[in-house]
């Protein structure tokens, strides 16, 4: 049988398929449900200090089959109110609460909230606005500088991970950055900056006017994303793990990933509508596994690597 | 696919003092008939002539009615949004999402309708496709004065009307209408109070009860969570729920969520 356990920053997870923030996970009854369904971990919505009613509809349409375009705009009951009533500690599998703010020392104060509260890692959304940006449209992790001054903010207070952007020239420089600063994980991509718009309605399909791509178009270019960082971690001797994500819809996808040289994954657009397809992806997981003849995720782990030496 | 689909507003009708209907053409008409109790997203896509553009927004609405590819909608004014979709005019487009959510189920001889509230819309469609199949439903609606009660003229079946200030019917809650019946199923939509009590009324009297449920939504298509109820989703395993579902739950008829999955007790 395949053992497909790892461990991320002192955690054991009892595989490496993890829900992705901002999917079925807005609520503790949810978590629940998806703690339920096999998950090796649960990422939280992402959580600011304040609460956040979210933009006006529509947030989420399909543009093609699987792929969406959504602008929620990370509504969300503020930290307070997220500490009373989620489950950090209490559910069968761990849950790691994702943070968002405009500055280092906001993104210290969530770190130090959820830490107390008996979090033992947190991811750090940092593909939120820059606070020092010249214009609307710049993110904090576009700014080597910005992502590793929020890493090394919220380190102090607990492990985190580091969720980059996709929409950068260089994401291999970013992540090397938030990895010096003491990142104890690097997860990517987060959606892709994008814009539909409806021809008949002669305006742009989401309430929010601009917003982020995901599902399975995303898959290629997250492989690619995944693949650049791994690259320049090794090159900057940092072993870091690396969590992939964006796009995957099945057992398949993972192995897609982890033959980039993912550490584990995250799942989020291709559970809409069915949550317990999280299930029958770990479940595929194993029997890909089994079929091939590996025991371990290091034995395929990486393979790909070697076409691009 | 779940995308807005462009639908011109054709026609209006059954005015209320707090709203009225409109039936919608969309330009890719669904491939089939809702089941009643589904729900659509309605998007006001721009606003109509006075009104800002904050009021543009998607809200979930009941399917009121179906008619070769035409979707009946009928709206309460109950916030600006709903408020500035009652100000469109035939001719203007709004965005369609559905059809979303499991509906009512169907096999039922003696059927009771519940309803009050943007409630009667749902449950007028269902009377409808009951009376398609030959069934004679008997329907109570209930309001706070009869001209804000919709649909009461247009439902087949018997009609008994309860209003708060006796303007029409039996000057009380509807829910005091339920003790003479003793129907197969009680199917019901409204606001949630009224539904805990036709829950409690279907336990004690063994009937076996549909509700449907209006809950805060944000995507509506079972992707965010917020909508949840315990472990299940509204807007996907919902809005309709069994009576044994519902006698389970820790939520219903005392915790609802608002915009950012803030929590509200429900008091009565
Ligand atoms: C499955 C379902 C079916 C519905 N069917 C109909 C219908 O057929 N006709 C109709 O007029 N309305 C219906 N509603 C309610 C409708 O969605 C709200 O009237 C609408 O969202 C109000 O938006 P607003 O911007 O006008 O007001 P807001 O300012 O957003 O809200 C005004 C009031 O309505 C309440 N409200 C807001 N959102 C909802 C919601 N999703 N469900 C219930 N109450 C809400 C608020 O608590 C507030 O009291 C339905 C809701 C659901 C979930
Ligand atoms: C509706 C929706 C909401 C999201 N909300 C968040 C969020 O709050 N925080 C965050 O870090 N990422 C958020 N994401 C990004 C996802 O976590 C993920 O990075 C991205 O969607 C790619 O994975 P996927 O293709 O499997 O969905 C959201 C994505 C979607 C589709
Ligand atoms: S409203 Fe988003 S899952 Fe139901």
């Amino acid at each position: 049988m395949a053992n497909l356990r790892i461990t991320l920053a002192g955690l054991d997870l009892d595989n490496p398929i993890m829900l992705a923030s901002g999917i079925l996970d807005s609520t503790p009854g949810i978590l629940q449900r998806m703690a339920e369904t096999g998950a090796g971990a649960l990422i939280t919505k992402s959580i600011s200090l304040k609460p956040r009613p979210g933009y006006p509809g529509p947030t989420t349409v399909e543009i093609a089959p699987g792929t969406w375009i959504n602008a929620m705009g990370l509504p969300n009951p503020g930290l307070e109110e997220f500490l009373n009533e989620f489950p950090l500690t209490t559910l069968s599998v761990p849950v790691i609460p994702n943070l968002v703010a405009d500055t280092p020392d906001e993104f210290a104060k969530l770190a130090a909230g959820v830490a107390a509260a008996g979090a033992k890692i947190a991811e750090i959304n940092l593909s939120c606005p820059h606070p020092k940006a010249a214009y609307g449209g710049s993110l904090t992790a576009q700014d080597p500088e910005a992502a590793a001054a929020v890493v090394a903010a919220t380190t102090k207070h607990l492990p985190v991970i580091a969720k980059l952007t996709p929409n950068v020239a260089d994401i291999g420089t970013v992540a090397v950055a938030c990895a010096r600063a003491g990142a104890a994980a690097i997860s990517a991509i987060n959606t892709l900056a994008a814009l539909d718009v409806d021809p008949e309605l002669e305006r742009p399909l989401l309430g929010n006017g601009f917003g982020g791509l995901s599902g399975v178009a995303i898959r290629p270019i997250g492989l690619r994303k995944v693949l650049e960082i791994v690259q320049a971690l090794n090159h900057a001797n940092f072993d870091t793990p690396v969590i992939g994500m964006g796009g995957i819809s099945s057992a398949e996808d993972v192995v897609r990933y982890l033959l980039c040289g993912a550490h584990s994954v995250q799942i989020g657009t291709s559970l809409t509508g069915d949550p317990e397809h999280m299930s029958a992806i770990t479940r595929g997981l194993a029997e890909w596994m089994d079929r091939k003849g590996y025991r371990e995720l290091a034995d395929f782990r990486g393979r790909i690597l070697e076409w691009f030496s | 696919m779940r995308y807005p689909i462009p639908s011109k507003i054709v026609e209006i009708t059954s005015a209320t003092a707090v709203g009225h209907s409109i039936w919608l053409a969309p330009k890719e008409p669904w491939p089939s008939a809702p089941t009643p109790g589904q729900f659509a997203m309605v998007w006001l896509p721009r606003p109509p002539d006075g009104y800002k553009p904050e009021v543009c927004n998607t809200v979930p609405m009941s399917i009121a009615g179906w008619d070769n590819g035409k979707v009946r909608i009928t709206i309460k004014n109950l916030g600006p949004t709903s408020k500035a979709l009652l100000a469109c005019q035939c001719g203007d487009w709004l965005g369609l999402t559905g059809p979303l959510g499991h509906g009512f189920s169907l096999d039922c001889q003696h059927p009771l309708l519940m309803g009050g509230g943007v409630g009667a819309p749902p449950l007028l469609y269902l009377a409808q496709t009951f009376a398609a199949q030959g069934i004679k439903p008997i329907t109570l609606l209930g309001g706070t004065t009869e001209n804000e009660i919709f649909h009461h003229d247009e439902f087949p079946g018997t009609v008994e009307l309860a209003t708060d200030d006796g303007s029409a019917g039996h000057h009380g809650r509807v829910t005091e209408l339920l003790a003479e019946s003793s129907p197969d199923r009680l199917y019901s939509c409204g606001p949630e109070p009224m539904l805990v009590n036709g829950l409690q009324w279907a336990l004690r009297h063994q009937v076996a009860a549909e509700l449907c449920l209006e809950r805060y939504m944000a995507c509506g298509i079972g992707l965010c969570g917020i909508c949840s109820l315990d472990q299940d989703l509204v807007c996907q395993d919902g809005p309709v729920f069994s009576s044994e579902r519902l006698a389970d739950s820790r939520e219903f008829g005392t915790l609802l969520r608002e915009a950012g999955g803030r929590v509200r007790q429900l008091s009565d």
